[in-house]
C-alpha cells in the first residue's frame, strides 16, 4: 500500500510548492488583462500560447476527475465558436484587427483562458476575493487614464454640449458628432473612440460598489476608500461624458446591479429574483427571435404574418423598423440561412483584389461594418453556425453563473459581484458593444476580442469549480480577516 | 473638513484637465458644402501673422524654377525616378503633407493635406474656396528642415454669389454657361516664428490665362530649399489678385468680380445672377519638409 502511494506520489506532476508564484503570476496575467493592455495582440498571442502548453500539462494531471467532464463539455461550444471565428469569410476582411494569422489564436484563446479560471480555483494560493480586487483596479486605472484624455481633448460635457458639431479629419468632415466621441488608450496609442467604447469601462467598473455593502468602513478602511474611490471614478466618468441613449442603458444596468445587491443582502428572496431574471430573459427572447423573423426579406406566410404584424403597428414598427440600430439589426439578420451568412461576411474588399464587381457579388459584402449588439454583430463575423454555437456557450455561462450562486460556498458579496460583472459585461454588449470603436479608423474589433469578455471567461472557468469533495472548495475568509491577521505570510499578496 | 477640502481639490485638479483641446475648430455638418456658392468661402484669419515683418519676393520663372503644369521640365527636375508617371507621383494620394506628419490631419485645413490633387468630383469636400483677401493656416508644429519646394493645386471658379435671402437663386444655374478664362496674380505668404515674433516670406507670381469652371487645374510651384529658406515656417497665407477675367477676347471683369457688398440694395425677387471670383485650393505640398 505504501509503495503504490509512492509511486502514485513520484508519477504526479507535484505543483503545490509553486502555488503562490502560480497565483501571484495569474494576478498578473488578470491585471493585464483587465487594463486592456491586451489590445496589443502580440502580447495576447504569446500569454495565450505559453498558457495553452502550461495547462495541457498541468490541468490534465491535477483536475480532480470528477467535476472534469462537465466543464470539458463546455469547453466543445467555444472551441467550435472560436473556430467559426476563424474560418468565417470575415477573417478575410481587411478591416478585422485580427485577420490573417493572428486569428488563429482566437479558439486557442477563447478554450486557454476558462481553462485558467477552471486551474485557478484548484489552487489553495489563489484568493477571489484579491482577483476581483486587482480586476477593479486595473479596469479603474484604464478608465482613468481614459477619463484624463477625455477631458484633456473634449472637457466635461461635451456628449451634450457638442452633440450637433462636427470634425475635419484626413480632409472630410467626420459622420460622427463630436458629442459621440471620447479618448481612450488602445494598446500604447491614445486614439479617438466611440463615446460606446469608452463608457462600458465605466459602466462595469460601477460593480465594484457592490463591495461597500459589505466592507466595514471600521474594520478596513484602505479597501473600503479604494473600492469607494472606484465608484466614485465610475460615476464622475459616466457623468462627464453620459448621452441620451447611454443614460437609458444605464438605467438598466443600474437595475440590475441593484437587484443582484438586494438578493446578496437578503432584503429580496432569491426566488423572486430568479423569476425577474426568468422573465427578463424570456421577454428579451423573444425579441430577439422576433427581430430575426422580421428581418428576413423573403419569408414564407408565418413569417409574413408576423412582418404585417408589425408593420401594421405603430409602436412595433418604430421598434423594429424605425430606428437606427433596428435598421442595422436586419441588415446583419437578413437572409440568415443563406449561403453567404451561414458563414460569415465581409465589410471590404481584401487587399489587392482587382475584380470588384465579382468580388462583392460573391461574397456579398455588406454596407454596415457593426450592429452596436455583440448578438447580431456574431452574424456577420461569424456567420449563422458560429452565433448558434455562441447561443450555447451564453446559455452555458447563465447556468454556471444559477449553480454558482445556489452551490458555492464562496462568500455572498463575491457571488454577486461576479455575477453582477458577467451579466453586466454582456446586457451592454447586447445594445451598444461597438466593434468599430476608432472614429478615424476602420479597423474592426469583435467583442471576443475584448478583454472584459476575456475576464468573463476566466470567471466562468472560475465558477465551474464546485464542492464536491472538500479538497476543491477553499473556504475562503473574508478579506478583511485575511489582511487584519497578524504575521501574515510575506508572499501572499497583502494590502 | 479636512475630507471635504481633499474632495474639492480632487475635482478642481480633475476641473483644471478640462482644456478641450479638440473642441477649438468645430463645424455643423454641412458647412463649406453648401449649394450656396457664397456660403462656401473660407475667410479665416490669423491675428497672430498681423504686424509681421516682411521681405517681398517677385518669383522669376527661370530663376525660382516656376512651373504651373506638370509637363513643364521645372517640375519634371522634382522626379527622383526621370521615367516616373508625373501623375503617378501625385495621384495615388501617397504625397501629401499628412503623409509627412499627422498634425496635418486634423481640421478643415487638411482638405488640403490630404492628397486629393484635383475635384474628383469630390467638389465642395475636396477643395477651399478663397476670395481675393484669401485665408490663413496656422500649424500645429513648425518646420524644422527647410523644404526643397511647394506644389499647390487650384483652379479659378466664378459663381452666383446671391444668399438665402434671394428667393430666384437657382443652383443648378450657379455657374455661368459662357467659356470665361482670368489672368491672377497668386500670392504665397510664409510666416516664420522665431523668438516668439513672426517674420513674413510673401512670394508673388503671374499666373498665365487660364479657364474657369473648367477643371483647367493650375499645378503651381518654385523651388524653396536655400533661396527660400522655410525652416521655422509655422503659418502661411494665401490670396491673390485678378488682373482680367475675359470672355474669349472681351474683358468682362466687372461683370463677373463682384463682392458680396454688391448685393446690399439688390432686390430680393430679382432672378438676375451676382457672379463672384473665386479660387478652389485642392492642395499644398511643402516636399521633404519635417516638422516637430
Amino acid at each position: 500500500m505504501e509503495n503504490n502511494e509512492q509511486i502514485e506520489k513520484k508519477s504526479k506532476l507535484d505543483f503545490s510548492k509553486y502555488g503562490k508564484v502560480i497565483s501571484f503570476l495569474a494576478l498578473e496575467i488578470i491585471a493585464i488583462i483587465s487594463f486592456s493592455l491586451g489590445n496589443s495582440f502580440i502580447l495576447y498571442t504569446s500569454i495565450s500560447a505559453v498558457l495553452f502548453v502550461l495547462l495541457l500539462l498541468v490541468t490534465w494531471v491535477e483536475i480532480k476527475k470528477e467535476g472534469y467532464p462537465t466543464f470539458a463539455f463546455f469547453l466543445i461550444p467555444i472551441l467550435a465558436f472560436g473556430l467559426f471565428c476563424v474560418i468565417s469569410n470575415f477573417n478575410k476582411d481587411v478591416n478585422y484587427s485580427l485577420s490573417g494569422g493572428l486569428s488563429a489564436f482566437v479558439p486557442i484563446g477563447l478554450a486557454v483562458f476558462p481553462c485558467c479560471g477552471y486551474l485557478l480555483a484548484h489552487e489553495k494560493n489563489f484568493k477571489i476575493s484579491q482577483a476581483l480586487l486587482v480586476i477593479f483596479v486595473a479596469i479603474g486605472v484604464y478608465t482613468f487614464i481614459n477619463f484624463i484624455g477625455t477631458m484633456i481633448q473634449f472637457s466635461p460635457f461635451h456628449t451634450l454640449r457638442y452633440a450637433d458639431k462636427y470634425l475635419f479629419y484626413n480632409g472630410e468632415i467626420v459622420e460622427i458628432s463630436v458629442g459621440n466621441m471620447a479618448y481612450a488608450l488602445i494598446g500604447f496609442r491614445f486614439q479617438e473612440v466611440s463615446i460606446e467604447y469608452y463608457l462600458m469601462y465605466p459602466i462595469i467598473l460601477l460593480v465594484s460598489g457592490i463591495f461597500l455593502f459589505f466592507i466595514k468602513y471600521k474594520d478596513n478602511k484602505k479597501l473600503f476608500i479604494t473600492y469607494a474611490c472606484l465608484t466614485g471614478l465610475a460615476f464622475i466618468s459616466i457623468l462627464f461624458s453620459i448621452t441620451k441613449f447611454m443614460a437609458i442603458i444605464l438605467a438598466l444596468l443600474i437595475y440590475i446591479y441593484v437587484l443582484i445587491l438586494l438578493t446578496a443582502k437578503k432584503v429580496l428572496d432569491l426566488k423572486y429574483t430568479r423569476i425577474i431574471f426568468i422573465i427578463m430573459g424570456a421577454i428579451t427572447g423573444l425579441v430577439v427571435l422576433v427581430f430575426l423573423l422580421n428581418a428576413q426579406a423573403i419569408a414564407g406566410s408565418p413569417i409574413k404574418f408576423i412582418q404585417d404584424l408589425i408593420s401594421g403597428n405603430g409602436f412595433l414598427n418604430r421598434v423594429f423598423n424605425g430606428n437606427r440600430l433596428a435598421l442595422n439589426y436586419n441588415i446583419a439578420a437578413d437572409g440568415l440561412f443563406s449561403k453567404f451568412k451561414l458563414n460569415g461576411i465581409m465589410t471590404g474588399p481584401i487587399e489587392g483584389y482587382t475584380n470588384t464587381y465579382d468580388f462583392y457579388e460573391y461574397y456579398h459584402v455588406e454596407a454596415i461594418s457593426n450592429t452596436n449588439s455583440f448578438f447580431f454583430d456574431t452574424i456577420l463575423t461569424s456567420g449563422t453556425i458560429g452565433l448558434l454555437f455562441l447561443i450555447i456557450v451564453v446559455g452555458f455561462i447563465i447556468y454556471s453563473i444559477y449553480k454558482y450562486c445556489k452551490n458555492s460556498r464562496d462568500l455572498i458579496e463575491n457571488k454577486a459581484v461576479i455575477t453582477a460583472f458577467i451579466s453586466g459585461f454582456f446586457i451592454y454588449s447586447f445594445v451598444a458593444y461597438d466593434m468599430s470603436l476608432m472614429i478615424f479608423k476602420s479597423d474592426l474589433f469583435p467583442f471576443y476580442t475584448n478583454n472584459l469578455f476575456i475576464i468573463s471567461l476566466i470567471l466562468v472557468g472560475y465558477m465551474n469549480v464546485l464542492p464536491l469533495t472538500s479538497e476543491v472548495v477553499k473556504n475562503e475568509a473574508p478579506i478583511e480577516s485575511t489582511i487584519m491577521s497578524k504575521g501574515g505570510d510575506n508572499d501572499e499578496i497583502s494590502f | 473638513m479636512k475630507s471635504v477640502s481633499k474632495c474639492l481639490l480632487v475635482l478642481s485638479s480633475l476641473l483644471v484637465t478640462s482644456c478641450g483641446y479638440r473642441l477649438k475648430e468645430l463645424y455643423n455638418s454641412n458647412d463649406y458644402n453648401s449649394i450656396y456658392y457664397s456660403e462656401n468661402y473660407v475667410r479665416t484669419k490669423v491675428d497672430d501673422f498681423k504686424g509681421a515683418s516682411r521681405k517681398e519676393i517677385k518669383l522669376d520663372q527661370e530663376d525660382n524654377y516656376v512651373f504651373t503644369s506638370l509637363s513643364n521640365p521645372h517640375y519634371t527636375r522634382y522626379l527622383s525616378d526621370p521615367d516616373q508617371s508625373v501623375y503617378k507621383h501625385l495621384f495615388d494620394k501617397t504625397i501629401s503633407m499628412i503623409q509627412i506628419d499627422d498634425s496635418f490631419e486634423y481640421g478643415m485645413n487638411s482638405k488640403l493635406f490630404d492628397g486629393w490633387w484635383e475635384c474628383g468630383s469630390h467638389n465642395e469636400k475636396a477643395r477651399i474656396q478663397i476670395d481675393e483677401d484669401g485665408f490663413d493656416m496656422k500649424f500645429e508644429k513648425q518646420c524644422r528642415q527647410r523644404p526643397d519646394y511647394l506644389i499647390l493645386s487650384f483652379q479659378s471658379a466664378i459663381g452666383d454669389i446671391r444668399d438665402k435671402s434671394f428667393k430666384q437663386y437657382n443652383a443648378n444655374e450657379r455657374y455661368p454657361k459662357e467659356n470665361l478664362s482670368c489672368e491672377v496674380t497668386l500670392n504665397i505668404d510664409f510666416y516664420l516664428l522665431e523668438n516668439n515674433k513672426y517674420s513674413c516670406i510673401s512670394c508673388s507670381y503671374d499666373i498665365e490665362e487660364r479657364k474657369c469652371n473648367q477643371l483647367d487645374f493650375v499645378f503651381f510651384g518654385f523651388e524653396l530649399g536655400d533661396k527660400i529658406n522655410l525652416s521655422l515656417c509655422k503659418g502661411v497665407s494665401i490670396s491673390y489678385k485678378i488682373k482680367s477675367i475675359k470672355n474669349g477676347e472681351e474683358d468682362v471683369t466687372e461683370k463677373y468680380n463682384h463682392k458680396m457688398e454688391d448685393l446690399e440694395g439688390l432686390d430680393k425677387n430679382t432672378s438676375e445672377k451676382v457672379y463672384g471670383h473665386a479660387l478652389w485650393l485642392y492642395e499644398f505640398y511643402l516636399a521633404n519638409s519635417t516638422w516637430h
